[in-house]
């Protein structure tokens, strides 16, 4: 049986022209949706002269075959594009509501490419897409002023609006897009690329319902994952201290940085934590749509320098950024300085290693005091990145050099290697010489530096997938085996990211697949989607290739190559060179350029791609 | 001589394994709350499975008891398994945190604040496998 055609609305801002396409249903079968489909989808476009922040570069935002449906877990979005950050692949997915509103407005995806002549931001009603004016807006409102200003021009209370802040409308290549409570597109500049287009927001309100290919099937089938997932282990973590459930557990594995990658302990860790925020400012929580995990946390701070009635609290990666990264422990200081960057739509990550650095390069005398408007960054301190996060978006002084990112901040001060970056993308809070596979996770992510595209520190202390091959492991520290696991599990969370599902739900493979299938229509095996996997695994790697990715990318920045001085992993660095060997095998990706091999592309159903990379030698 | 697991006498050696841990009393020294160790296929004779309530206290385990999932005993934190789990990880095949991350080990209760006394849950498992144990059949 066909499945159901799937619908692109394509936005040109240059000429206003609004168009729908319906999506080849050949490329929504093969590479299922979300980053997956998006990622075939630009193929064509993506060229390698492409700007990143020029009107050709196109910018994707696309739903996976289960979002808006019932659960569990698939409210999530992606947006995808060539990155300015990187130059390479982008993609960045987002939780809230936004996606499953393009649902219920009959989409599954927004193509939208050149650029507007004033700043504009998009209404999507149903059918009715209009470009509006956003002048008012540009300069002035904040991402969350945005949403209200809209959703009060449009008389819409419902509609979902997800928006760009100050950093995205100056081009700062790590701005973010977020939607509705705080829900971020974080990664790889996105924010930056719909500035480049004079977009401001893309609204959205729908009144449909998301098709089911077969809903006698679906409706039981995602009860019962439901069900299954409230009673797990893993949500019963999130749902009771967030994302930072387990800071505990990773502090015990030596796995949280601290002091940007250069301390394996300091006075006052144990209160990044989950469970501390729960015990002083934790005021409520939040979830996104047909989410029983409710892992978004909300705060109150009543008095001190950051005193404030409910607001967005911090997740793991944003306390450990602006806490444990600082050899600072206070929790008060990194939700006020998490909610400042989501406000001005700035990627926490990128920003506070970027500041990281900053703060080492000061102990390190090569920034004094005068660069910084008098500022001293003293570890522990997290008051002076109150003010640099405004040097940044202000592009202020150090802050425009500090707004290029980590490894712009180094190479100004001639030491470009301690920035800990991977192509130019600032590495998540995940320590990868505590879980040995997270090295090449980080290595040969499409986008960089990125634990989303592989969580497989999680894998590492302990979850196993056995229909994805990968069992429970024992060491994190070892090597053996690590490419092969490491591999297995990018393959599992690609498809996971074509779906689009929430990393947090701890779906078995088996439940995931019939929900795809009665979603869809399918009647794909355990076999069918890792291949899927791997299959758009190897085209995202394919397009990195066309923009000039070799192995030599494939690496990792000096800091985590030196072991730490103390901590759980004192004087313990995995042997990288091993690993890339081994993953190469694995891989099937040829050792001199980098590229998946031609066989490798034939066999995986990606001809388009052996024929422009392996041109020359066809 | 051994004790068999899960019994009354099981539980009360694992006590005095635990009231002997220094590691243990440093630990958890702020933990409050007893944990039901529930055995899903082990039996009792009315066909309900068997509990071991281990009442853990600021470090110290203040008592411990067999109990049966049909009388139940409060406790804010329970944590079932089929035998051959628990045998797993009392014989350190597997850590405990694994065992809870992978589900072989399912929790009732707040399992971020369990995570938080991560090592002190080590401890308990170095303490169980200090006894001489023999797993019932």
């Amino acid at each position: 049986m066909p499945i159901q055609p799937r619908l692109l609305l394509k936005i040109d801002l240059t000429t206003q022209q609004i168009t729908t396409e319906p999506i080849d249903p050949r490329w929504a079968e093969d590479f299922i949706g979300g980053s997956g489909l998006a990622a075939r989808i630009l193929w064509d476009r993506l060229t390698p002269s492409i700007d990143p922040l020029g009107p050709d570069n196109p910018l994707l935002f696309m739903n996976g075959p289960l979002t808006g449906l019932a659960g569990p877990s698939v409210g999530r979005f992606v947006v995808c594009s060539r990155s300015p950050a990187t130059g390479l692949w982008a993609e960045s997915n987002c939780g809230g509501f936004w996606g499953p509103e393009l649902a219920f407005a009959g989409y599954d995806g927004v193509l939208i490419t050149g650029r507007a002549n004033k700043p504009t931001y998009i209404w999507i009603n149903d059918d009715h897409v209009e470009v509006c004016d956003a002048s008012s807006l540009w300069g002035h409102t904040d991402t969350y002023e945005t949403q209200t200003v809209i959703r009060t021009e449009r008389h819409e209370s419902l509609a979902r609006i997800m928006c760009i802040g100050l950093a995205g409308e100056r081009l700062i290549p790590y701005a973010s897009i977020l939607c509705d409570h705080g829900r971020v597109a974080g990664r790889t500049g996105l924010g930056a690329v719909m500035g480049s287009k004079n977009l401001k927001a893309v609204a959205v309100r729908g009144h449909h319902k998301p098709y089911i290919a077969r809903p006698d099937q679906f409706q039981p089938l995602r009860a019962a994952a439901n069900r299954e997932l409230k009673e797990d282990n893993i949500t019963l973590g999130l749902r009771a201290s967030g994302s930072a459930a387990a800071a505990e557990l990773f502090q015990m594995y030596g796995e949280m940085p601290m002091g940007y990658f250069t301390r394996g302990s300091f006075i006052g860790q144990e209160n990044i934590s989950g469970n501390v925020m729960n015990d002083t400012i934790l005021s409520g929580v939040t979830t996104c749509h047909a989410c029983v995990i409710a892992c978004g946390r909300v705060v109150a701070i009543p008095e001190g320098p950051y005193a404030r009635s409910d607001s967005k609290g911090p997740e793991y990666e944003t306390m450990v950024g602006f806490g444990a990264n600082l050899l600072s422990d206070d929790l008060s200081a990194t939700a006020h300085l998490g909610q400042k960057c989501d406000r001005y739509g700035l990627d926490t990550i990128s920003a506070s290693n970027t500041i990281g650095l900053a703060y080492l390069l000061y102990e390190r005398e090569l920034i004094k005091p005068a660069d910084i408007d008098g500022l001293e960054l003293n570890w522990g301190d997290p008051r002076p990145a109150d003010y640099l996060i405004d040097m940044i978006v202000n592009q202020q002084g150090l802050g425009a050099v500090m707004s290029r990112g980590a490894r712009t901040l180094a190479k100004h001060f001639g030491v470009e290697e301690l920035a800990v970056q991977v192509n130019n993308l600032e590495v998540a809070y995940h320590d990868p010489r505590a879980m040995a596979s997270m090295m090449l996770t980080y290595a040969t992510s499409p986008r960089g530096a990125c634990h989303n595209q592989s969580d497989v520190f999680i894998a590492e202390i302990g979850t196993e997938h056995p229909e994805w091959n990968i069992p429970m492991l024992q060491d994190p520290l070892s090597e053996a085996g690590k490419a092969q696991i490491a591999a297995q599990h990018q393959n599992y969370r690609t498809v996971d990211n074509s779906l689009v599902l929430c990393f947090f739900a701890h779906v078995p493979g088996s439940t995931a697949l019939s929900l795809l299938n009665a979603a869809v229509g399918l009647d794909w095996t355990m076999t069918d989607l890792q291949r899927a996997g791997e299959r758009i695994w190897n085209l995202k790697r394919a397009i990195n290739n066309r923009f000039g990715l070799t192995r030599a990318n494939d690496k990792l920045p000096k800091l985590l190559l030196e072991p730490l001085p103390d901590g759980p992993i004192a004087g313990h660095v995995p042997n990288f060179d091993r690993l890339l060997s081994d993953y190469y095998q694995v891989r099937g990706w040829d050792e001199q350029s980098g590229k998946p091999r031609k066989e490798k592309l034939i066999e995986l159903g990606l001809d388009f791609a052996a024929d422009v990379l392996w041109k020359s030698n066809a | 001589m051994p004790h068999i697991f899960p019994t009354y006498e099981w539980a009360v050696a694992f006590k005095e394994e635990i009231n002997r841990s220094q590691v243990y009393a440093e630990a958890a020294k702020t933990w409050e709350g007893a944990i039901n160790f529930v055995i899903d296929d082990v039996l009792d004779e009315l066909g309900h499975p068997k509990v071991l309530w281990i009442d853990l206290w600021h470090g110290q385990c203040r008592e411990a008891k067999e109990a049966a999932a049909a009388q139940p005993i409060e406790a804010p934190y329970t944590i079932h398994a089929p035998l051959a789990n628990w045998k797993k990880v009392i014989t350190k095949k597997l850590g405990p945190t694994q065992a809870m991350v992978s589900g072989q080990l399912r929790v009732k209760g707040n399992l971020a604040h369990i995570l938080k006394y991560v090592k002190a849950a080590q401890e308990l498992v170095e303490c169980a496998t200090r006894i001489e144990t023999e797993f019932v059949n």
